[in-house]
């Protein structure tokens, strides 16, 4: 076992070098690396407008949710109260859910990973640059617009988790439930970007040196989040695909009367929806992990612990989703499983807490505001946590199932798990990119509002719950002993705001943007965030040696900031990076990076487009937002993979690096992959679907489509797949035009059509359609995904043929036509096993 | 890639385990094969994650350095949790 051999240690021994670096070169990489100025920064592509631009509107978000959160305060403050009538209080604990999960917890995670994690691992960015832009301008508009659908009265208003039937046509006839359901389509779109972004740059862009071993916390915590985005995100996916099509077009995927089943939706939802809290809680705990030494002035206590943890807690958070669902009646022993699963998960979140107590108890903490929301956090995380292992024992959890117990345990476990650790964030980190600090005074004052606000509102409501008040209902009745209690949570409810707002008014006071003339380090913190830095990010890339690089060498700022490590310069003239190995971060390749461009801004504007106006139904506008998305995005791609003149440049230390690399070593080639997991996943939760479908009333189930199709189909798309990988071996070969290869793949993806052609024809010759029942509905889906791919890959051909005509196809080796045969060979994959099982279950094995 | 499964392992066969169970439990039902698929698959998954954390331990001895060493660690770490959390999930079908 020894991965990654790596380079000689001796050559790490030149570094840092010494003597002067030429005149010029800093100002060059200040002019490669500007950012547009005027209106055109609305085209900036640096991490550190668009991290701080997403944060910000996270922060909004945030803001606006609480805000309807206070009036719905205010109408349990009292009985009969008539502040918000039934329909709109609907719509406002809709929102308020819905907002606080999509907009701004799973959002504010992603946009300080875009902040900070360049910063913590010496890259000059992250390593798609444009995507983040993209992610970020996709859930600023498409975020706007959806909230704006409360002052028409068209917010949803079926609770943050739209269980049908209550969601269905019947009993939700308007376009408010649509709103949901395309209206988180972009933040789907904006997590997946995100995440792709977040698992290349973790595991491609880190500093060298900087092994698995040394990586922060931080990244750590990040690239279990993303993957669990990349796991969990698919399964709500489709959910929301399945309902939407069961509005639109009348398949009744959750409509028993038909052969659906409406717990169909709660096992898709709550896939994703229970690890969403873990997705939550892990950046918030990671960047815990991050300020506690700085805090307590030591060394984390149980580094290793904490990224077994984060480990841990990927995977044990995928095996409770069921425990959401113990009222709906499953079998004794799949509860048991759930109970057992809910309650482990507990210990990785344990180990975190103890481990931040070990650090405190070993250091000397100041108590400065970061600190108090720290521990202000802890407190209530873990009072969250026992409520949370309370919930997971079957009998009191059919106690208290939806009453308002459960309302405060997930605030108790959201806020502190995440909210309190992200106020200590925004005043540790603030340092970073303002130029001056926010008041530790004023910051006390907010820390106690909050604190004791928080515990004001959900502390009784526990009690609440216990007497039976049941959630989402807009009033309760004089005499049932819900006054007091809920007139202390409404009370408890101002005083948090207040705390917040004092946070808006502090930051209208002393938070200055800046890129260079920050505030800088304030806490003391170790690691390399808090490097001199521009809008280059570090002026030379560091060995990193330790965990707390900043602590174990004193000159390290200095030699940083003289250029004395690896890529002081520009040497292509472009934005460029380190590409460095995923265990041992190694450099392997330089990669040129893309600068400001107005097409991913574009692309962002029409994809958000296309989904809002999507739910207003106008549909020949909307088809007309999502066409101009897609050119945007043909376009924005039209100007990559191009390789430049300089072929190897030599990064200091004497080691010389390519400039060009294709294959399974390559950025692209990861995103790729991680892009066919995300549609795997979704895939993968089509055939649950079909298969929970066949299991709960088989007696809607007929005989499937022609078996004898079977062959053609799978042969042609064995085809496809031959033909493409047959089209990337033919590309090295020396004596064959580049017309030949891609012609090749072309054909490839003619056959692929014709299998997906072949198997939807055959099947409408049946007589089952979407409508019949639910076999009907999922075996159409199944063909709807196949369909999406297929016109996917049809672009991609389009766009393998120009580019080919253009001579843009690089021989031996191109990344375009590797994404592309890798696509093929996936798409040809699920085709073949979508037929199978639609063909062969039932009755065919 | 074999790095990252050997650093995962341990964590990979709770989800096997866990997976499996729920299989096992959402097509038999609460029935005794349920229980025996449970039992058996139960005792499978203890052997695999206590042979990773104890391959995990030994190898930290011959870690030729602190990357490596690392690596070991986890993988044994990841190999000890599995073994508890497997064994804790497989209990509710001698409860139940």
């Amino acid at each position: 076992m020894n991965p990654e051999k790596g380079l000689d240690p001796a050559v790490y021994e030149r570094l840092p070098r010494p003597g002067e670096r030429p005149e010029g070169e800093l100002d060059e990489l200040n002019r490669i690396w500007a950012a547009p100025t005027g209106i055109a920064k609305l085209t900036a592509v640096n991490n550190n407008y668009v991290g701080v631009w997403y944060v910000a509107t996270a922060f909004l978000f945030f803001i606006l949710a609480g805000v309807l959160a206070l009036a719905m305060r205010a109408q349990l403050a009292l009985p009969l109260q008539g502040i918000l009538p039934q329909e709109t209080y609907n719509q406002f604990f809709t929102m308020h859910g819905t907002i606080m999960m999509f907009l701004f917890a799973v959002p504010i995670m992603e946009a300080l990973g875009v902040l900070l994690l360049p910063q913590m691992l010496a890259a000059r960015d992250l390593p798609f640059p444009r995507l983040s832009a993209y992610a970020f301008w996709a859930y600023f508009v498409g975020g706007l617009c959806f909230f704006a659908s409360l002052f028409f009265g068209l917010a949803p208003n079926g609770g943050w988790f739209m269980y049908p039937p209550l969601t269905s046509t019947t009993y939700s006839p308007g376009i408010n439930a649509d709103f949901w359901l395309l209206g988180i389509g972009f933040i789907e779109i904006s997590a997946i970007a995100g995440a792709i972004e977040i698992i290349v740059g973790v595991l491609r862009t880190r500093a060298p040196g900087m092994s698995l071993r040394e990586m922060p916390i931080f990244a750590w915590g990040m690239l279990v989040f993303a993957g669990m985005i990349v796991i969990a995100f698919p399964a709500v996916i489709l959910g929301t695909l399945l309902l939407e099509l069961e509005r639109a077009l009348n398949w009744p995927f959750f409509d028993p009367t038909r052969g659906g089943d409406p717990a169909l939706w709660q096992h898709l939802f709550w896939f994703f929806g229970h690890p969403e809290v873990y997705i939550i809680f892990l950046p918030a705990s990671a960047l815990v992990s991050m300020m506690l030494p700085a805090l307590a002035r030591t060394r984390l206590v149980g580094h290793n612990l904490i990224v077994l943890a984060f480990l841990a807690t990927g995977f044990i958070s995928f095996g409770v989703w069921s425990h959401h669902m113990f009222a709906t009646g499953m079998p004794a022993l799949s509860v048991g499983f759930f109970s057992a699963a809910s309650m482990a998960v507990s210990v990785p979140a344990g180990i975190q807490v103890f481990s931040w107590i070990a650090t405190f108890a070993c250091g000397k903490p100041v108590f400065n505001t970061p600190t108090l929301f720290v521990i202000g956090g802890l407190v209530t995380f873990v009072i969250g946590g026992l409520t949370g292992v309370m919930v997971a024992l079957v009998p009191f959890d059919w106690q208290v199932h939806d009453t308002h117990f459960i309302v405060a345990h997930l605030h108790y476990v959201l806020i502190g798990g995440a909210v309190f650790p992200l106020f200590a964030v925004f005043y540790y980190w603030m340092g970073m990119t303002s130029r001056r600090a926010l008041s530790e005074r004023m910051g006390k004052w907010i820390f106690w509002l909050m604190f004791l606000g928080m515990q004001v509102i959900f502390l009784p409501m526990h009690l609440t719950g216990l007497m039976g008040m049941p959630r989402r209902v807009y009033t309760y009745m004089p005499g049932r002993d819900f006054e007091i209690t809920n007139m202390i949570s409404t009370i408890g409810a101002f005083i948090f705001a207040t705390g917040v707002l004092l946070f808006v008014i502090e930051l209208a006071r002393n938070f200055r943007f800046t890129v260079e003339d920050d505030a800088g380090n304030v806490y003391k913190g170790g690691t390399l965030e808090w490097l001199p830095t521009g809008l280059y990010s570090t002026r030379s890339i560091p060995l990193v040696r330790s965990r707390y690089p900043l602590w174990d060498d004193p000159n390290i700022c200095k030699d940083v900031e003289e250029g004395r490590y690896f890529l002081p310069n520009a040497p292509t003239g472009h934005r460029e990076t380190l590409i460095t190995s995923p265990i041992r971060a190694t450099p392997e390749y330089i990669q040129i990076m893309p600068g400001p461009s107005l097409w991913p801004f574009l692309s962002a504007i029409f994809t958000a487009g296309f989904f809002v106006i999507m739910t207003v139904q106008a549909y020949g506008v909307a088809v007309f937002s999502g066409v101009l998305a897609i050119l945007c995005v043909l376009r924005w791609m039209w100007d990559t993979d191009r390789p430049v003149a300089v072929e190897h440049v030599d990064i200091g230390a004497g080691i010389a690096l390519p400039t060009y690399v294709t294959g399974s070593r390559t950025h692209g080639w990861w995103a790729m992959i991680i892009l066919l997991i995300v549609i795997g996943m979704i895939f993968l939760m089509a055939v649950f679907s079909y298969l929970y479908l066949y299991g709960i009333p088989p007696e809607f189930w007929i005989k499937p489509a022609d078996r004898r199709w079977l062959f053609p189909i799978v042969a042609l798309y064995a085809l496809a797949a031959l033909l493409a990988w047959l089209g990337r071996h033919v590309l090295t070969r020396k004596r064959v035009s580049t017309w030949a290869p891609s012609a090749l793949l072309l054909w490839g993806m003619v056959a692929a059509a014709a299998a997906f052609v072949i198997d939807f024809v055959t099947w409408r010759t049946t007589r089952i359609t979407g409508e019949t029942s639910g076999q009907g509905a999922i075996v159409h889906a199944l063909l709807a995904l196949q369909g999406c791919l297929v016109a996917i890959l049809a672009l991609m051909g389009g766009f393998l043929a120009a580019r080919t005509a253009r001579a843009l196809v690089t021989k031996p080796r191109n990344n375009t036509f590797d994404l592309i045969t890798l696509f093929t060979l996936y798409l040809a994959g699920q085709g073949a096993a979508s037929a199978l099982l639609t063909r062969l279950v039932p009755g065919g094995l | 890639m074999r790095s990252w499964a050997y650093l995962l392992g341990g964590l990979l066969v709770w989800t096997v385990h866990f997976f499996g169970l729920y299989t096992a439990s959402s097509i038999l039902l609460t029935s005794t094969t349920a229980r025996v698929i449970t039992a058996l698959l139960t005792i499978v998954c203890l052997a695999i994650a206590g042979t990773l954390a104890a391959r995990g331990w030994a190898g930290r001895a011959r870690a030729p350095d602190e990357v490596v060493h690392w690596v070991h660690t986890i993988a044994a770490l990841s190999g000890a949790i599995a073994f508890l959390a497997v064994l804790w999930q497989g209990l509710p079908a001698l409860l139940i």
